[in-house]
């Protein structure tokens, strides 16, 4: 049982972790289960499909931005920055699809956004055969009609 | 307490996500399983290459639209996406946001020896200035001419820009008023679209030109071209011709006045309220609605403390700014070595005459950036900034600057003049240097039916 203030957080794979409450609520999913029922801040808090090394890594973002929002002058805006660079750096691409997952089902728009960014900047520029290989996508167009698709807009090439 | 009662899944949230999906795209992606759970939306790319829309709209918006648009022929499901007007309007207002539009400045009048017109995003100016520009830099964009071939040996003045559809004016015989022609053409800068419009039954050197045009939710839906006569001597009387989309012909409007008129040509007019307005040495600005009022025009008179003695082009100029009508005076040297007192006036009721003078500074008040030549005879007002209240930019010696009112400072922006070796830049009273540009996020998409028909010569 968690002490007062922290919740218990259970991977798909049964690992539980005990966070603070307010790293936990950078969650707006949990967030709002927190706030409709107050029996889950006693219990434990499965959280499905997400296993414990992705919850790990969850954790430990939201423990960074939680603890800066709290105290601005402890964690400043460029560590944060620094932090958050870092954080995506080390990320495997399998890891990096699994915490996209994970962070749109439990709400932490800060999370997402920063990894919607880090697959953005990783997708610029490349070209439609290296994003299909990325994203194992079968091209389902014959060579004639992406020739026409790409006729229309000669401006974006 | 079971885990199971007391699940993420099992709880309402996980239907919000499947909202906040549907909320972007309008067509909900259906769920494969019966039950809302968190593998409703694999992103397994490994097995099938699924990837559902959300991730998709959430990525492709943060590329560059060339980026974007460029992914069309990934597979049909990414063609039907980005195609998708929905997501036009997720990529739009996620653009619209934060970071603002890209800001870019245009060179105004250039000579075509090459074949190519060409601005530059502020961002990238540091690029530019340090290295010499090259045509495949991502900092170097280009104008399309109608015909490389025919812009040969041309002049090319960019006159002015509406809701980023530029329009500008081709002239052969420039130094010559006589046998004096113009061909107009209207242009998108990033899709590089452009088309003619026909010649006006007065082809002049003296003229101003406006641009108004009708955007709605990306697509142009109405135009007008207003050309205004403007005359070396006073006239009691405006002629203006106007190019409308719905009509494709130019009209002709003669307005009378009761007070003596002499408009400037040099300034370009700025937009406010739906109405142009010009610089008139004598009376004021002029300010004109082809739209609702093309036979009347208002005169909106100068505030009454500004430098009477001078009324020379370079001392006052208008602009918008927040949405209001300013009025920047230079005022004229005390001595030659010092720069100018700036004065900045406001109209904050549009609808009336009242000037507010909102910002002076003597000149040895300004701060200038160690960079830059110190006193600077004549600086001449650029723009005021799209976004920011504080800033102006000037064209400083050879330098264009912006002014922050606040801090009195005056900072190097860093554009070179000679953006590429095949075209040459002119300097004389007729040319600005350049004014800013606010690039939409998204292409404005101009309908077939708003292009004029051309006559074949």
């Amino acid at each position: 049982m968690a002490s007062k203030g922290n919740l218990t957080l259970k991977s798909c794979n049964g690992k539980e972790f005990i966070v603070e409450e307010k790293v936990a609520v950078m969650s707006t999913t949990i967030k709002n289960m927190v706030d409709v029922d107050d029996s889950f801040a006693q219990g434990v808090i499965p959280i499905i499909g997400v296993d414990g090394k992705i919850l790990a890594k969850l954790i430990e973002y939201c423990k960074e931005h939680a603890e800066a929002d709290e105290d601005e002058e402890v964690k400043s805006e460029e560590y944060l920055k620094k932090f958050d660079e870092k954080f995506v750096d080390e990320l495997n691409l399998n890891d990096l699809y699994d915490l996209l997952k994970a962070s749109n089902y439990l709400e932490i728009t800060k999370l997402l956004n920063l990894l919607c960014q880090k697959v953005a900047s990783m997708i610029k520029g490349k070209k439609p055969e290296e994003i299909r290989r990325i994203f194992n996508i079968k091209n389902d167009f014959t060579p004639e009609e992406e020739e026409e698709i790409n006729r229309q807009n000669p401006w974006a090439f | 307490m079971t885990g199971n009662n007391n699940s993420v899944a099992a709880k309402s949230s996980m239907p919000k996500i499947i909202d906040r999906c549907n909320r972007i795209m309008k067509s909900p992606t259906p769920c494969p399983c019966p039950c809302p759970c968190p593998t409703a939306e694999v992103m397994d790319f490994e097995n099938d290459g699924y990837l559902p829309d959300w991730f998709l709209m959430e990525v492709l918006s943060r590329l560059p639209i060339n980026f974007a648009i460029r992914l069309k022929c990934v597979s049909r499901k990414w063609l039907s996406l980005i195609s998708d007007p929905a997501f036009v309007h997720f990529y739009v207002s996620r653009a619209s946001a934060v970071p603002r539009c890209p800001l870019v400045f245009l060179f105004k009048k250039l000579y075509v020896e090459g074949s190519t017109l060409t601005y530059f995003p502020e961002n990238k100016l540091t690029e530019i200035i340090f290295s010499p520009p090259n045509p495949t830099s991502p900092a170097y964009h280009v104008l399309p001419l109608p015909n490389s071939q025919e812009a040969k040996g041309k002049t090319y003045f960019i006159n002015a820009v509406d809701n980023g559809l530029v329009l500008y004016r081709g002239s052969e015989i420039w130094w010559d008023a006589r046998d004096y022609f113009s061909e107009y053409y209207i242009c998108d800068p990033i899709t590089k679209q452009w088309f003619p419009l026909p010649e006006p039954k007065y082809a002049s050197k003296r003229v101003s030109l406006g641009f108004i045009t009708h955007v709605e939710a990306g697509i142009l839906t109405s135009y007008k071209v207003v050309l205004i006569h403007c005359c070396r001597h006073i006239r009691h009387f405006l002629k203006f011709e106007v190019f409308s989309s719905e009509t494709g012909e130019w009209v002709e409007h003669t307005v009378h006045s009761q007070c003596g008129m002499m408009v400037c040509r040099f300034r370009n007019p700025v937009l406010l309220s739906g109405n142009l307005h010009w610089i008139d040495f004598q009376s004021g600005i002029v300010a004109y609605d082809p739209y609702d009022c093309p036979d009347k025009f208002r005169l909106i008179g100068f505030p009454y403390d500004v430098d009477k003695k001078h009324p020379s082009v370079r001392c006052g100029v208008h602009g918008v700014h927040q949405g209001h009508l300013k009025y920047f005076e230079v005022t004229p040297l005390h001595h030659r070595d010092a720069c100018s007192d700036f004065k900045i006036w406001v109209l904050e009721d549009y609808n009336s005459d009242g000037w507010c003078l909102q910002h002076i500074v003597r000149n040895e008040d300004i701060l200038v950036d160690s960079r830059l030549h110190h006193a600077v005879p004549g600086t001449i007002f650029i723009a005021f900034h799209p976004y920011d209240a504080d800033i102006v930019y000037l064209e400083w010696h050879d330098d264009l600057v912006t002014y922050n009112t606040k801090t009195r400072r005056v900072e190097a922006l860093g554009i070179p003049f000679l953006p590429e070796s095949d075209i040459t830049y002119f300097l004389d009273l007729e040319c600005w240097l350049c004014f800013p540009l606010v690039l939409p996020p998204w292409p404005i998409y101009i309908p077939p039916s708003l292009i004029p028909p051309m006559h074949i010569k």
